[in-house]
């Protein structure tokens, strides 16, 4: 699969001449034509760099891939964040901040956890762990949770289902703590304030225009 | 993860992680404290549903809430101080009765009641914190009225006061759809009644 970073939009699927193909090249050799075993093979990589996007393609269930980008090259990918990753970045802190919301009101509704009274996390919509609805994550989740098609009620039946979605997904989840790409992320001016939304922060009276996003 | 994860350990992980990130960010802003707070609180969440060790269970839970303190400093809105207040004083209640629960079992001599305890804990702190400073908290106050009722129906030290509060955390439980809760709730109204 290869992404062309030129058009951010776009998934570009790959021509025969973009394609990381080893071509074979048979060197000349004087003693060529005397001796078939003498020829020398030589590989010659088309990789451009910048260009391709690395996956690890499971299959999950008989008809369904998932295509993971693989985690070395994410790693190497983010030693020099650009701009443009940055947002990408931003743009999945987001995104995964939107699912976790669906995948909780999914859970909730499903009753598919242990209500002890100690909960002490995010299933907890009281007191200390009511959402404060100046978030704007939160406000934009409330806008737009039926248009976030993976946790509609049709697709996400069961608990088993729901788990399924968090295993896609456990990845994702995961590398929003990488602590190298957030200190980028805040190094870079202004992206603190974007940062800062992904917090929910509580029935609090932290200033409304902390909150202020986009 | 708390929900998906087998065992509590990766859990525990992915939480510790996210507190060394946001000190390893070493920003200075209320609401990054608080995120940390929930987080210690989550752990001891964990510690108490885990019930591994349980002398290791104090250990833990006293270790967090100092960590919290530390967070609370850097905390200066007055009704979320109040709310972390009501969260440790649950939190170090509910550790009590499973720590005081297992301890006899681990040393083999007899049961001890610590219902006293609890109960005392739950009114002294929660309740003074819920009357005085949290008047709007009914989820938090439904769910207090809950454990209390259900601690003294195990110590049979019931009142009339009991079988209101927990009509009233029925009401409150139904507004918010926490089905379970509910029935905890009506069982211990039946037993209630029976008694």
């Amino acid at each position: 699969m290869v992404a062309n970073r030129n058009e951010p939009e776009m998934i570009a699927f790959p021509t025969e001449a973009d394609m990381p193909a080893l071509e074979l090249k048979k060197t000349k050799s004087k003693h060529r034509r005397k001796s078939a075993r003498k020829s020398m093979l030589v590989l010659e990589s088309n990789f451009q760099p910048g260009r391709y996007f690395w996956l690890q393609i499971l299959v999950l269930k008989e008809t369904e891939l998932l295509f993971r980008p693989a985690e070395s090259v994410r790693a190497h990918i983010h030693m020099n964040l650009d701009r443009e990753l940055m947002e990408v970045e931003m743009q999945k802190f987001e995104y995964m901040s939107l699912m976790s919301l669906a995948m909780l009101a999914r859970l909730k509704a499903m009753h598919a956890y242990s209500e002890k009274r100690l909960e002490n996390s995010a299933i907890c919509e009281h007191g200390l762990w009511k959402i404060s609805k100046y978030n704007a994550i939160y406000a934009n989740y409330l806008k737009h949770s039926d248009s976030l098609e993976c946790c509609h009620e049709e697709n996400i039946r069961t608990p088993g289902d729901l788990l399924s979605l968090f295993e896609r997904h456990e990845n994702n989840f995961r590398s929003c703590l990488h602590t190298s790409i957030l200190k980028k992320l805040v190094q870079e001016d202004g992206k603190w304030s974007s940062l800062s939304i992904f917090i929910n922060s509580s029935p609090c009276r932290f200033k409304k225009e902390a909150y202020s996003y986009r | 993860m708390k929900v998906f994860c087998r065992g509590p350990d990766p859990t525990n992980y992915i939480a510790s992680k996210a507190l060394n990130c946001l000190n390893e960010l070493g920003f200075k802003d209320p609401r990054i404290s608080l995120l940390k707070v929930k987080l210690h609180l989550f752990l001891i969440g964990l510690a108490v549903k885990d019930r591994g060790g349980l002398r290791d269970i104090e250990k833990e839970v006293s270790s967090e809430i100092q960590l919290i303190e530390l967070c609370k400093a850097e905390i200066d809105d007055e009704e979320v101080l109040k709310l972390i207040d009501l969260e440790i004083a649950f939190a170090i209640t509910m550790s009590s009765k499973i720590t005081a629960k297992g301890l006899p079992t681990l040393e083999g001599k007899e049961p001890i009641n610590n219902h006293h305890v609890v109960i005392s804990l739950l009114e002294g702190k929660c309740l003074y914190l819920l009357d005085n400073f949290l008047a709007d908290q009914d989820f938090e106050r439904a769910k207090v009225s809950l454990l209390i009722c259900e601690t003294r129906i195990k110590s049979k030290d019931i009142s009339d006061a009991s079988k209101e509060s927990i009509v009233e955390a029925i009401k409150v439980f139904q507004k918010y759809e926490c089905i379970k809760l509910e029935i905890r709730a009506h069982i211990c109204l039946a037993k209630l009644n029976l008694m």
